[in-house]
C-alpha cells in the first residue's frame, strides 16, 4: 500500500496538470477573494458617502478576516476547481491506457487505486494550505500598505480554516475521482462533476428556501454542506454580502459528517469498482 | 482443430492430464470462456499450455482473441468462466504478478514524464529498486533517450520502452503482445536477440506476432487461435505439416516430356507448370527417384529443390475463412 501511495504521489506531482489547477486556484482565490475587493475598496475610498462600505471591504482583506475571507471562498468556487482536480488524476489513466501499466506491476488494484487516492487528500492538502498562505501573505502586505496591524487569526482558528477547507476540497476530489472511475473519462466527469455541484445541487438549494421539505435534502448534498461549514466558521453568506456558496450554520458537525460521508463513501465506491470491472 | 503428429502431441514427459498448477507449465488455461457485455465472445472454451523456459508463439488473425487472453493472463480480464492458472498462482495476483513482465496492446505510458521517469514509476508499484529502471533501459537500448518525454518518442522508441517495462522485474515470465511493431530491421533484430537471450536464461515467453517470420526464427512451439479457440499446437515445422509434405521444385527439358514423365508416378499428386519450371506436388524425399526417373526418360534436369511451405501458408490455411472451429474437436495432448 505504501508503494502504491508512493509511486502515486511520484505521478501526481510531476503531472503539469496537477499544478496548473493547483496555481490557477490559488491566482482566482487571490483575485477574487483579496484582489477584487481590495480595488472596490480604493474606488470608493474616495466618496465620503461610501465610507462605511469601503472600511468594510477593507476589513475583509485583512489578515484579521483571513478565515471568514479564506473559508468563504472554497465551497462553491474551491469546491469546482477540485472536482476537476480529481476527475484528471484518475481519469488521466484511462485516458492514456496506464492503468495497464500499473496495474501489471504487483499491488492489487484495489491498493493502486487507493494509492491514488491517499495522494489526491495530500495534493487538496496542499493546496488549502497553499491558498491560505498566498491570503495570508497578500492581505500583510495591505495591511502593511494601508498602515493596519498584520496581526492573524489564532492558530487555532487558522488550522480549523485550513483542515476545513481542506475537507471541502477533499470531498469534491472525491466526486471526481468516481465520476472519472464510473466513466472511464476525464472530461465526462468533469463536465457531470460541475453540473452536479454547481447547478444542481445550487438549484436544489436555492429550492429549499422556497419549499422547506427541501432543506432536509439539501442538508445531504456536498456543495451545501460545504456553503454550512463555511458558515460555521464564520463565512458570511451571500444574503449578507458575503460569499456565493456560503449558507448560514450555526453548528458544523452536521456539514463535518456530511463531508466525511462523501470523501469516504465516494472514495470506496471509486476503489470497489476499479478492483471489480475489467481493463479494455 | 487440426491434428498435429508428431511434436503437436505433448511429450511424453509432459502429463497432459494432470491438473491446472503444474509447474513445469508456466501458462495454463482450462475451458476459459470470456464474454464482453453485448454477447461478444473474444474467447471461447480456450485450452492452452505453455511449458516452462519455452518460446511460446501465439498467433491469430485481429480479433481472434490474443489480446483478450493475454489480458486474463495478468488479470485485467476476469475470464467469464474456466480456470487460468499462471506460474502456478492465479492471474492479478501480487505474488504472480511480481514474476511477470507484460507488453499488452500497445505500449502505455504517462506522455509527460521520460522514459526512465515512467519506468521509476513502474518500479515504485513493483517494488524494485530505481536502478531496475536504468538496466531495463539500456538492455532495450534506450538509454541515450532516457530522459526524454514520452511523447517526444517514436513509435519504435515506445515499443522499445515498453518491453524495457516487461523486463523491469526480471520475470520468469514475459507476455509480449508484437513487440517488434514499428521497430526498425536492427531493432528487431535486437529484439530476436533479446528473446533468444531470456531463452537462454530459463525465462517463459509468450509472444503473439503478425511477422511470421520472427516467430518461426525464436519460437520452439506455435499455438494459433482463431474465434478464440485454438485451433493447432505445434512447432514450427509441426504447423507447417498441417499441409502436407510440400513440393519440389524441377527445372527440366524439354517441360513436356517432363510432365507427362512425373505424371506417370505413382507418388506424385500434381505437377504443374510456374514460370517454365516444374512445381511437383510430392514428398521431397522423393527427390532422388524422381531425377533419376527424369534422366533416364532422356531429360535434362537442370534444377531440383525442395520446396516446404511456408508457416504463413500454414497460418492462412488454418485461420482462413472456410476454416471450421470444432466444437468437439478431439483433445490432442495440450490442444483442443
Amino acid at each position: 500500500m505504501i508503494a502504491s501511495v508512493r509511486a502515486a504521489w511520484f505521478a501526481d506531482r510531476k503531472r503539469p496538470a496537477v499544478w496548473t489547477v493547483t496555481l490557477t486556484w490559488t491566482a482566482l482565490a487571490l483575485v477574487f477573494g483579496i484582489g477584487v475587493p481590495y480595488l472596490v475598496h480604493l474606488t470608493l475610498a474616495g466618496d465620503p458617502e461610501q465610507a462605511d462600505a469601503a472600511a468594510s471591504l477593507l476589513d475583509g482583506v485583512l489578515p484579521g478576516q483571513l478565515v471568514t475571507t479564506g473559508i468563504g471562498l472554497f465551497p462553491l468556487f474551491g469546491g469546482a476547481i477540485v472536482v476537476i482536480l480529481g476527475a484528471l488524476v484518475v481519469g488521466n489513466e484511462y485516458r492514456w491506457g496506464t492503468l495497464n501499466l500499473i496495474f501489471t506491476q504487483r499491488p492489487r488494484r484495489w491498493q493502486v487505486t487507493a494509492g491514488h487516492a491517499v495522494a489526491l487528500c495530500v495534493l487538496t492538502l496542499l493546496l488549502a494550505v497553499l491558498t491560505f498562505a498566498a491570503l495570508a501573505a497578500v492581505t500583510t502586505v495591505i495591511a502593511l500598505v494601508e498602515g493596519r496591524a498584520p496581526s492573524l487569526p489564532s492558530p487555532g482558528r487558522l488550522a480549523a480554516a485550513v483542515a476545513a477547507a481542506w475537507l471541502i476540497c477533499t470531498a469534491h476530489a472525491a466526486l471526481g475521482f468516481l465520476l472519472a472511475i464510473a466513466f472511464r473519462s476525464t472530461a465526462t466527469a468533469i463536465a457531470v462533476g460541475l453540473v452536479w455541484t454547481l447547478v444542481l445541487e445550487n438549484a436544489v438549494s436555492g429550492l429549499a428556501l422556497v419549499l422547506s421539505p427541501l432543506t432536509a435534502v439539501r442538508n445531504l448534498l456536498l456543495a451545501p454542506s460545504s456553503g454550512a461549514l463555511a458558515g460555521a466558521l464564520g463565512a458570511r453568506s451571500q444574503f449578507d454580502g458575503g460569499t456565493p456558496g456560503v449558507l448560514e450554520s450555526g453548528n458544523a458537525a452536521l456539514p463535518v459528517a456530511v463531508l466525511l460521508g462523501y470523501v469516504l463513501v465516494t472514495f470506496g465506491l471509486g476503489i470497489w469498482l476499479t478492483a471489480r470491472r475489467d481493463v479494455g | 482443430m487440426h491434428e498435429i503428429p508428431s511434436t503437436s502431441q505433448c511429450a511424453p514427459s509432459i502429463d497432459c492430464g494432470s491438473p491446472l498448477g503444474n509447474d513445469r507449465f508456466a501458462i495454463e488455461l482450462h475451458e476459459v470462456t470470456k464474454r464482453y457485455p453485448g454477447g461478444i465472445t473474444a474467447v471461447d472454451d480456450l485450452d492452452l499450455r505453455v511449458p516452462q523456459g519455452a518460446v511460446f508463439g501465439f498467433l491469430g488473425p485481429n480479433g481472434a482473441g490474443k489480446t483478450t487472453t493475454m489480458r486474463m493472463l495478468v488479470g485485467l480480464v476476469r475470464p467469464t468462466s474456466g480456470r487460468v492458472s499462471v506460474l502456478g498462482q492465479p492471474p492479478g495476483t501480487p505474488r504472480q504478478l511480481a514474476r511477470v513482465g507484460a507488453l499488452i496492446e500497445s505500449p502505455t505510458f504517462y506522455p509527460h514524464l521520460s522514459g526512465v521517469d515512467n519506468l521509476r514509476l513502474a518500479a515504485r508499484y513493483a517494488g524494485v529498486p530505481d536502478a531496475a529502471a536504468d538496466r531495463a533501459l539500456a538492455e532495450v537500448g534506450l538509454t541515450g533517450r532516457a530522459r526524454s518525454a514520452f511523447r517526444t518518442y517514436s513509435l519504435g522508441m515506445k515499443q522499445r520502452l515498453g518491453v524495457a517495462a516487461a523486463l523491469l522485474k526480471e520475470p520468469d515470465l514475459l507476455i509480449l503482445d508484437e513487440p517488434t511493431n514499428g521497430l526498425d530491421p536492427a531493432g528487431v533484430a535486437e529484439m530476436r536477440e533479446l528473446l533468444r537471450s531470456l531463452r537462454r536464461d530459463g525465462r517463459t515467453v509468450l509472444l503473439s506476432s503478425h511477422v511470421l517470420g520472427e516467430v518461426e526464427q525464436v519460437c520452439d512451439r506455435i499455438g494459433v487461435i482463431n474465434r478464440g479457440r485454438l485451433v493447432a499446437e505445434g512447432s514450427p515445422d509441426d504447423l507447417r505439416a498441417v499441409l502436407g509434405d510440400g513440393s519440389l521444385l524441377i527445372g527440366a527439358d524439354p517441360v513436356d516430356q517432363a510432365v507427362a514423365c512425373l505424371r506417370g508416378h505413382p507418388a506424385v499428386r500434381a505437377v504443374e507448370v510456374v514460370d517454365g519450371r516444374l512445381r511437383v506436388t510430392a514428398s521431397p524425399t522423393l527427390a532422388a527417384e524422381l531425377n533419376r526417373r527424369l534422366v533416364e526418360a532422356g531429360v535434362d534436369v537442370t534444377e531440383l529443390r525442395p520446396v516446404r511451405h511456408s508457416l504463413e501458408e500454414a497460418f492462412l490455411e488454418l485461420t482462413g475463412p472456410d476454416q471450421p472451429v470444432l466444437a468437439d474437436a478431439t483433445t490432442t495432448g495440450g490442444t483442443r
